[in-house]
């Protein structure tokens, strides 16, 4: 195995239990350097306490978490906690010691992690600066919002300059700018060579910036893959295109109708994967179709070759909107998992009756 | 620097306010108590410095165990009250965290008590132009009992969820817990002398002044009882250490064993 397919971080069979309940389930995942690893599932899906195993805070109940040390040797976080000093985290929603300025907290995690002491200051000034609070340096974190703790919560997991930096949830609470601003921020720590473990539901947010996703649901990992690999497991279903000139109102109706007439063929499963009626939708507002089709990479040609020979709109855009992708590709996901679990207590209930 | 005297340092920035509250108090206490009445009425102060000492002295171990509430009582139960422990760990590990908060709060703490008897001590010179031996060491049993009190509401702390129950549950232990035990104790069991209650070793302070002395006094009214009232020097240091290993011991591994 040559170093550079050594995982950094490797999630082995990892489980954790809190009494009855089975938080994580068995979950494997490999991270490599320089990779943005996106953990994605609904309210109570694990990636919390996935995440509070990686930092050491909660101790799994089966199973490992190993990190990559100098020696490129895989150690485990629990036998091993010293190999998290490479490591940033922001987890969940961050509580700070309130009495303080940001400056004396940044100082306190800097001099945690034993950052050198001479560059202590200016790395303050950066981190504060890359995160637009360096006006409220010497302001007590009581006074600030809870957007502005946020990013004070993802300061004072890069005060140390990680290599890998998780965040759990880092845009929630979040203004729109400052989302993008984090978005922005990952990227450059990635060109940086960090490797970023992020949690969340954002899907948008995910989905701008993840090269990979770790989609979850009730602790057991339903797919890890890049999100061009996921679209072929599960087809996408929507197109977007955008039109220079409106279609005037008093024939959007027929247009569409022989669109739909002619498209037929290929639209046909689009309404199991939606609660709209008609396939094809007119929005004049941006001036653009919404095509509902049946996911096929070939269709989408075809498609294409309909609108332009069959109707003599000028199509400026013609894509399947991302967010719309994951959104679908994690809602199918979910279903999937969810109907499987319901046969598979049905099984369970039929073979209990079977004995009795 | 190690990671337990940087968060050392660090509460003492953190906890300053506390400081300067519980210090403003004292010498406002004092100077209610201790000088006014006698710069007043001069008549009214005692022969001796020890005397004088002995009688004023007594309310300090109210200010060690309301301060102790405030210094200790948030050491762990804020951790888990306000979740600081998801910014903290894995910066630090769990013992130099408590070590360094615990000594951060005790240096503060202990200097409010040395500033009550400095303020005491002036008096002493200006009133006596004297002070005694047994001052001195009335100043380390209250170091001791005070370093005891606050490592037993660290443990009380460290089982608790917030801040405000653990200041609850020690104020309702120190003051109601435990005197009610050592009033049954009292009644039906004289002649054991309650040696494992912690607010029993608070009394040596003031008792110093009279030492050698009686160590309980007996009553004989209705039925026997025997009132006791301090235990010896040797006792008195013995279980007090105890008392601080056993608690700061069971505080580590309790928050050890607590999931976060």
């Amino acid at each position: 195995m040559t170093i550079s397919e050594i995982p950094l971080i490797k999630f082995e069979n990892l489980t954790k239990d809190f009494g009855q309940i089975r938080a994580v389930d068995n979950l494997n995942l490999e991270v490599y350097e320089g990779e943005i690893i996106g953990l994605v599932g609904p309210n109570g899906a694990g990636k919390t306490t996935a995440i509070k195993m990686l930092a050491n805070i909660l101790t799994p109940s089966q199973g490992r978490i190993l990190l990559k040390d100098k020696n490129n040797k895989l150690q485990d976080v629990v036998t091993n906690p010293n190999i998290l000093n490479k490591s940033g985290f922001l987890i969940d929603i961050p509580s700070f010691y309130e009495g303080i300025t940001a400056y004396e907290l940044l100082k306190y995690f800097a001099k945690l992690q034993n950052y050198p002491k001479n560059m202590v200051e200016s790395r303050i000034d950066e981190v504060l600066q890359l995160i637009d609070l360096f006006e409220w340096k010497h302001q007590k974190v009581k006074i600030f919002s809870k957007g502005m703790k946020q990013k004070l919560g993802l300061a004072q997991a890069l005060i140390h300059d990680p290599q890998i930096v998780v965040l759990d949830e880092p845009q929630i609470g979040l203004d729109p700018k400052a989302r993008v601003d984090i978005r922005n921020i990952l990227k450059d720590l990635q060109k940086n060579g960090k490797t970023i473990f992020l949690a969340s539901h954002m899907l948008y947010e995910i989905s701008e910036v993840c090269d990979k996703i770790a989609l979850i649901n009730r602790g057991i990992l339903l797919e890890f893959d890049k999100i061009s690999e996921l679209e072929k497991k599960l087809p996408m279903h929507e197109i977007k295109c955008l039109l220079l000139d409106p279609i005037e109102s008093e024939y959007v109706g027929s247009i569409l109708s022989m669109l739909e007439d002619k498209l037929k063929s290929y639209l046909v499963e689009a309404s199991t994967y939606t609660n709209q009626q008609h396939h094809i939708l007119y929005d004049p507002s941006v001036k653009g179709l919404k095509i509902l089709y049946d996911g096929k990479e070939d269709t989408q040609n075809k498609i294409l070759t309909t609108l332009i020979k069959e109707t003599n709109l000028k199509i400026t855009s013609f894509f399947t909107p991302k967010t719309y992708q994951l959104e679908s590709i994690y809602m199918a996901l979910i279903k999937r998992d969810e109907v499987k679990r319901r046969k598979d207590l049905e099984y369970k209930n039929q073979n209990k009756k079977g004995q009795l | 620097m190690s990671q337990t005297s940087i968060t050392l340092l660090f509460e003492l920035k953190r906890h300053k306010g506390r400081f300067y509250l519980f210090t403003l108090i004292s010498l406002a206490l004092i100077t209610l108590s201790g000088l006014i009445p006698y710069l007043v009425n001069p008549d009214l102060l005692q022969d001796t410095f020890n005397d004088f000492a002995s009688t004023q002295l007594g309310f300090i171990n109210y200010i060690i165990i309301f301060a102790s509430f405030f210094f200790f009582g948030a050491i762990i139960a804020e951790e888990f009250q306000y979740k600081t422990y998801l910014i903290l760990f894995p910066k630090i590990n769990k013992l130099k965290l408590i070590a360094g908060k615990f000594l951060g709060n005790l240096i503060l703490f202990l200097s409010v008590l040395t500033i009550y008897y400095i303020y005491y001590l002036i008096l002493g010179l200006i009133f006596f132009q004297q002070i005694s031996f047994e001052f001195f060491l009335s100043y380390l049993f209250t170091l001791l009992y005070g370093i005891a009190v606050s490592t037993f509401i660290l443990a009380i702390s460290s089982f608790m969820r917030s801040v405000s129950f653990s200041i609850i549950i020690s104020f309702l232990l120190l003051f109601v817990g435990f005197s009610t035990i050592s009033t049954f104790l009292t009644l039906f069991l004289p002649y054991v002398e309650p040696i494992y209650l912690i607010t029993y070793h608070g009394s040596m302070n003031v008792q110093i002044f009279n030492f050698p002395d009686l160590r309980y006094y007996e009553s004989t009214f209705f039925i026997y009882m025997r009132i006791w009232l301090t235990p010896s020097i040797i006792t008195n240091i013995s279980i007090q250490l105890i008392y601080i290993g056993f608690d700061f011991i069971l505080s580590y591994f309790i928050f050890n064993l607590r999931e976060l």
